[in-house]
């Protein structure tokens, strides 16, 4: 990335920083190390070692992946040099994982965005000109030579509000963004759901009135399928499963076409062929139905629709040696898992899983999954799917105004809709978090229904983190303003147009946040320090960009807004009194401009700090002690200091047994009926089968000679956003495609020789690593790497990006992406 | 009190030589070989102890090899001579003084490939003397080498200025000998993480190929300086190298099969992969053990020119002995679990080859002692009296 | 006077390395392949697909013993390498020459070379940092996910890990070296 500086600023810029801490670990030497030096590429040193002398320590919670574990960082002269786990925390229980622990390096990594910045060059290109945060508010508002502002958008688009995107990526600090994008008014709004856990979230939905947790502290028999909770960590689940398994108590039954780290802390591993779940779980539906395993009583007390769907399984003859021919798995073993989880019930769990989509079938998967569940009653009961409480929290101010203009949100309705057929061509349903594959799709192939010209960013990749990278850049060159918000320089911050760098979480205060589960509980994130270089939290960029726009956008909403006009007509004409005598207006055109103007002023959400909203927000409902302790202590509950006691050096008690909310509904769904929604005949209407069966196309299918390609995790990265933390690199140089032993072999490829993934979409070069943990019928590369931003010292071409190479397929119902129906083919080079 | 009544040099001293092909060859060899040594140096001063090829699993290098070689050298020609004076042996007398002096310089050679391998010479020089520990054969190793080192330098003096009790250093000068190398041999038989060489083998071997060296470089010294009235000597001495060359055969035979006997892991991939390796088998073992073995043995009794090319293989295969003692210990991992998912398995650690750095610095020594030789030959007056 | 040691309930281990990182942000240590006080062994998991050894894919976390009887320390010419008086073994960079013998000594690979000072270092429990600071856990203990770590005083009776290697089988690496580690496993 070129910056052209002025020589001023620059040396500001460097004053500012060395003023920051002053002993022999300051933040200038940590930055000085940026330098790919030493024997190995990888810089000397950028830790710091902590010291025995004077410390602050700031309770905070970690950013570096979506749990947010409590931590506590240590700050001596300034600079952060440790991350300890804060044991306060219900749901983290005291721990930090590889990325909470380098956080540190997210926040001093030398490549970070640290000021604002416009486009100068061309559109990818990487060229950007630092300016002040002004400049780059006027340069969003009236734009420069080289892109359009949004004043100019918005007038010729008639005030049509919808006329700009916003998406974002999840953190804590996104509904502080999301206050702008409700203010603002567009109904374009994408955000990582179609990319992630749509499907699953949504189908435990609809069926269970909610998206549970698993009890996994209490269960005895577990089914982990297609979830890895050994390298994608999820608090409190992961903490809890592995110390139970390997007969010390519960017994865990890892299905995975690949053998991950869970497959290896498992008791047992089926190796199932990808995106054919949904086969076995309808068999082991049939086995329970056939052998009468499951609690009659609790389907006869719970479940709405059973018998319509009890007499397909029985019908189609879902048997486990018909799931064996589909799943690779043996019908032995498949008989074994429904009498098992059976005998163990409630105690059982089928646990939900969180990840993106993976098969087109998904939906019906996790539905079936759900409604398994509730066959053994272990719903909202202690040892199975639980719900937990949620402690409310106080509300605040924001704006939502109603434009008149603003387009409907940008899907296509398929212009000849047919009974029993889905109503859009994206999908069946539209979300809040929408599609994003189609939408971006269907822009890029001019089917919206109104021009989309501009959009905002937010803590988001897109470049990386949906399939087909070449519609994505695509897409961002044809968006005629795209404003990022990021700490780092992304591959998506390279085709913005404006750059606004966001402080990262150790650098501010966020929005307190409630956390439901079976020991609930308040958590808030303490600035740990001040913001660094030019950056500023979410709160006072969108301060800043509002004070700027409001107004003059507002000019414009007069102009074209015809309810608005109407409004202002009505409050400044002379009505007719009772004795038909003309009465004047009570305001001027001024004063009714002006009251009117406060249901459309932006600024409003952004007028507090963080930390005035957060203390009024708990205030109003637990009192002075709550905000006291979560400012000293980052997490409060009720009867914390009575309740919250170490039982041993590394555990802590946080809820007694018997206070723990295990049942909150009885032992029911939390759908409206309160009971499971076992067929839906809503589905049934837009085309989607309304209880789960089986289709021929779910069948897995590689064609000779070509390999199915699947993606996941590690628990060193989160994603594409930790690929330049050097410490984390430290760990996984680059990644490895896994290619099973034997084929590697045949085609003579050996560890370390580079390999061309490609597809009918494009290709990617990693290195490979051959393992018996993969099929031969597959392979395995972990997502986050191979970006292309010049930018990022060490992410840099570094290892292959999955989504050069990923087609963009998207399962039927909400239009997410479904990630392993990708056939692709390798060669060495 | 006069210098000269505790050194022996020249009254005239010349550098010059006979200029034939081979003292020509020698000249050029030596300037080579101290150009070289010269390089590795300021290598070693530009970019510290980086310049070595050591690493994490392989801590050891070629510099230890080296030193060890060295070392063992200045043994076998000090015990030699230290013997001929407290023995009183007659054949070796002539050879006493230039034996003393040159084992002396293999000494001096030897610390030269130690002080650049330890990293902080001076805080090994302070704290060895100052914080010592008594279970450590490298501390063992720092009493007894300067010992060792003033003995022979005081032998040396006693016996060419014929001062003081010459046979009483002559004998300490022998005991300290003994000990050095046994402690040598002690640091590699002591450690009980390495199959390869714990146990009792080295210390003996170690003396056992320490007197050959010593044999070894009067031979070579016979010829090059052409000193006829060493042949008396070498041939005697030729025949107590055929005991501890076949004592030393012996040795390798028996410990390849005990070493491979039942599979021990950590000791037989270690013996497999050294005693089944072209350095073993070609180089020390055909070079150094079996060539001058059978040239000693079958060879002529009076003449000692082939015997002379022997004992420059058989130092050869001293060398590589050392080497691969070096390499046996280290070859097999102790972390044999990956420590990254993208890795391969350890497995035996053969990659490692000297660097340049540490070649110049070992080998280069060899002309940097040859130089010295050259510079005592000439300025100290190392013949007897006639 | 306390004589730590560490249990490791290492069915528990994931395979994260959040300790790895802990451990380095914590001692400030170096970036690097082999510069590290800790690590993870990861076992190749033994097998054909599908029918892979579940048992053989075992996460062995592992780091110095501090040896009761440690063959570093008796090789150590200078006594760099000294254990104080909590049976920790640690290295004194002041004295340590980088002979580089304990290294060659020490069956578990536990040590390496720090660039900056060019001196021998290792896995101290955490002695200059946390536990001089008055904590009683160590970097790699407190931040473990799954809770695979107890560091305590194997001295103390009443002291978890003395209650742990009590009641629970255990074992330790390369026992039969007579080196006798104070890093027990437990099964």
């Amino acid at each position: 990335m070129q910056v052209e500086v002025s020589r001023r600023r620059f040396l500001q810029g460097t004053v500012a920083m060395s003023i920051v801490g002053g002993s022999a670990v300051s933040a200038t030497n940590l930055f000085a190390s940026s330098e790919k030096e030493s024997h190995s590429g990888v810089p000397k040193s950028i830790t710091t070692k902590t010291g025995t002398g004077e410390a602050t320590e700031v309770a905070t919670l970690c950013e570096m992946c979506v749990n947010k574990c409590a931590a506590v960082a240590r700050v001596e002269n300034g600079v952060v040099t440790k991350l300890n786990p804060n044991p306060m925390f219900p749901k983290s229980r005291n721990m930090l994982c590889p990325r909470g622990n380098a956080g540190i390096q997210a926040l001093y990594d030398p490549d970070r965005l640290k000021f604002p910045m416009i486009r100068i060059g061309e559109k990818g290109e990487g060229k950007f000109k630092r300016v002040s945060w002004e400049e780059a508010y006027e340069a969003i508002l009236n734009g420069t030579d080289k892109f359009p502002g949004m004043a100019k958008i918005l007038e010729e688009e008639e005030d049509n509000r919808s006329s700009f995107l916003f998406c974002a990526g999840e953190g804590m600090a996104e509904h502080t963004y999301k206050q702008f994008f409700l203010a603002f008014g567009s109904a374009n709004w994408l955000n990582h759901g179609s990319i992630c856990l749509q499907t699953v979230s949504s189908a435990y939905g609809v069926t269970l009135g909610a998206y549970p947790q698993a009890d996994l502290d209490n269960a005895e028999y577990i089914i982990m399928a297609g979830a890895n909770r050994a390298e994608a960590i999820v608090t409190p689940d992961t903490m809890d499963a592995f110390k139970r398994t390997k007969g010390r108590g519960a017994k865990l039954v890892c299905i995975d076409p690949r053998f991950t780290n869970t497959a290896a802390k498992a008791d047992k591993w089926l190796a199932i062929n990808p995106g054919t779940d949904l086969a076995f779980v309808l068999a082991l539906t049939y086995v329970v139905i056939t052998e009468e395993l499951y609690n009659k009583k609790y389907v006869e007390e719970n479940f709405n629709g059973f018998d319509d769907y009890k007499k397909s399984v029985l019908e189609e003859k879902y048997t486990p040696e018909w799931a064996s021919k589909i799943t690779g798995l043996k019908a032995s073993d498949i008989y074994e898992v429904a009498r098992e989880f059976m005998a163990h019930a409630p105690r059982s769990v089928y646990y939900p899983g969180r990840r993106s989509t993976f098969a087109n079938s998904d939906f019906q998967l996790r539905r079936a999954m759900a409604i398994f569940q509730g066959l053994g009653g272990g719903i909202d009961a202690k040892g199975g799917l639980v719900f937990g409480k949620k402690l409310k929290l106080g509300k605040h101010a924001g704006v939502e105004p109603l434009y008149a203009q603003a387009e409907a949100r940008a899907v296509e309705k398929v212009k000849k809709r047919e009974k029993g057929k889905a109503p859009y061509t994206d999908c069946a349903i539209v979300t809040g978090g929408g599609s994003w594959l189609t939408w971006r799709n269907r822009y890029i192939e001019n089917r919206m229904p109104y021009k989309v010209r501009g959009m905002f960013v937010y803590k988001h990749n897109p470049m990386m983190n949906m399939p087909n990278t070449k519609k994505t850049a695509e897409m961002l060159k044809k968006m005629e303003l795209v404003v990022t918000i990021d700490t780092m320089p992304s591959d998506t911050v390279m085709y913005a147009d404006v750059v606004l760098p966001e402080a990262t979480y150790l650098e501010r205060t966020d929005p307190v946040k409630t956390f439901a589960g079976v020991e609930p509980s308040i958590a808030q994130r303490n600035k740990v320090i001040d913001p660094m270089f030019e950056t500023k939290p979410v709160m006072e960029i969108m301060k800043g960009l509002t004070e700027k726009i409001s107004k003059p956008l507002w000019e414009i909403t007069k102009k074209f807004d015809e309810d608005v006009q109407e409004e202002l007509a009505d409050a400044t004409k002379s009505t007719i009194g009772e004795n038909n005598e003309t009465v004047a207006p009570t305001k001027t055109l001024a004063q009714a401009e002006a009251e009117l103007y406060k249901d459309f002023d932006l600024t409003i959400p952004f007028r507090h700090t963080q930390e005035e909203v957060n203390e009024h927000m708990v205030k109003s409902v637990y009192g002075e002690e709550a905000v006291k302790s979560l400012h000293e202590h980052g997490v409060f509950y009720p009867d914390m200091d009575k309740y919250y006691k170490p039982i041993s050096v590394n555990m802590h008690q946080y809820y007694p047994e018997n206070k723990k909310y295990y049942t909150v509904n009885g032992g029911r769904p939390k759908t409206r009926s309160k009971k499971v929604e076992c067929t839906i005949g809503s589905l049934a209407k837009k085309g989607i089968d309304p209880f789960p069966k089986w289709k021929d196309e779910y069948e897995f299918k590689v064609e000779e000679g070509k390999f199915r390609l699947l993606t996941g995790r590690h628990a060193q990265f989160t994603q594409s956003g930790t690929a330049n933390n050097a410490v984390l690199r430290d760990l996984i140089m680059e990644n490895y495609v896994w290619i099973n032993r034997r084929v590697a072999t045949q085609k003579g490829i050996k560890f370390g020789d580079m390999i061309e993934v490609s597809s009918e979409i494009g290709s990617t070069r990693l290195k490979a690593y051959p393992t018996e943990k993969v099929a031969p019928h597959t392979i395995f590369f972990v997502h986050g790497f191979g970006e292309e931003s010049e930018a990022l010292t060490w992410a840099y071409k570094n290892g292959g990006n999955d989504n050069a190479v990923i087609k963009d397929v998207t399962e039927p119902v909400y239009g997410a992406a479904s990630m392993h129906e990708t056939n692709v083919e390798i060669r060495k080079v | 009190m006069k210098l000269h009544d505790y050194v022996p040099y020249r009254e005239n001293i010349s550098f010059g030589f006979e200029k034939t092909p081979v003292t020509i060859a020698l000249a050029g060899l030596t300037i080579g070989l101290i150009l070289f040594y010269l390089y590795g140096v300021f290598n070693f001063f530009a970019h510290g102890h980086h310049a070595y090829n050591v690493t994490r699993e392989h801590p050891w290098g070629f510099l230890v090899a080296s030193y060890e070689f060295f070392v063992a050298v200045a043994m076998g020609s000090i015990v030699t001579a230290a013997s001929g004076i407290f023995f009183d042996l007659h054949v070796i007398k002539p050879l006493i003084k230039r034996l003393l002096v040159f084992g002396l310089l293999s000494l001096f050679a030897g610390f030269t490939a130690f002080l650049f391998e330890v990293g902080h010479p001076v805080t090994m020089v302070i704290y060895t003397a100052l914080s010592g520990n008594a279970t450590s054969a490298l501390f063992w190793l720092g009493v007894f080498y300067p010992m060792f080192m003033l003995f022979s330098m005081l032998t040396f003096i006693s016996y060419a200025e014929k001062v003081g009790p010459t046979k009483i250093f002559a004998l300490f000068a022998i005991i300290f000998a003994n000990s050095s190398v046994l402690t040598a041999g002690s640091i590699f038989g002591l450690l009980n993480t390495r199959l390869f060489s714990s146990g009792i083998f080295y210390q003996i071997e170690f003396m056992a190929t320490a007197i050959l060296g010593g044999i070894f470089l009067l031979t070579l010294i016979t010829v090059m300086f052409g000193k006829d009235e060493f042949i008396e000597a070498v041939v005697a001495l030729k025949k107590v190298s055929i005991a501890l060359l076949s004592l030393l055969l012996i040795m390798y035979i028996v410990r390849y099969l005990t070493g491979i006997y039942g599979s021990v892991p950590g000791k037989v991939e270690a013996i497999q992969h050294i005693y089944q390796s072209t350095n073993f088998i070609v180089f020390e073992l055909g070079l150094g053990i079996v060539l001058p073995l059978f040239v000693a043995a079958f060879g002529s009794q009076t003449k000692i020119g082939a015997f002379c090319i022997a004992s420059f293989f058989g130092l050869v295969g001293i060398m590589f002995s050392r080497i691969n003692l070096v390499e046996g210990i280290q070859v097999v991992p102790l972390q044999t679990m990956k420590i990254k998912e993208y890795q391969e398995v350890p497995s035996l650690i053969t990659s490692y080859t000297p660097s340049i750095t540490e070649l110049g610095i070992g080998i280069g020594a060899i002309g940097v002692f040859i130089l010295f030789m050259f510079i005592a030959d000439r300025v100290l007056e190392l013949d007897d009296e006639l | 006077m306390a004589r730590y040691g560490m249990a490791l309930d290492y069915k528990n281990c994931i395979n994260c390395k959040a300790c790895e990182v802990a451990c380095k942000e914590e001692n400030g240590i170096l970036l690097g392949a082999d510069k590290h006080r800790i690590w993870v062994g990861v076992n190749d998991v033994a097998g054909e697909w599908p029918n892979l050894d579940i048992v053989s894919a075992t996460f062995q976390p592992s780091q110095c013993q501090h040896c009761d009887d440690a063959p570093c320390q008796e090789v150590c010419p200078t006594q760099a390498t000294f254990t104080n008086e909590h049976g920790v073994v640690l290295v004194d960079s002041d004295k340590c020459i980088l002979c580089t013998y304990c290294m060659t000594a020490c069956p578990y690979d536990a040590r390496y070379v720090d660039d900056r000072t060019m001196t021998v270092d290792k896995c101290t429990f955490c002695t200059d940092t946390r536990l001089a600071r008055g904590e009683t856990t160590t970097a790699c203990q407190n931040t473990c996910p799954t809770k695979v770590r107890t560091f305590g005083d194997l001295d103390d009776p009443e002291s978890e890990i003395s209650v742990l290697l009590r009641t629970r089988e255990h074992f330790s690496l390369k026992e039969n070296l007579g080196t006798k580690p104070k890093l027990f496993y437990l099964m």
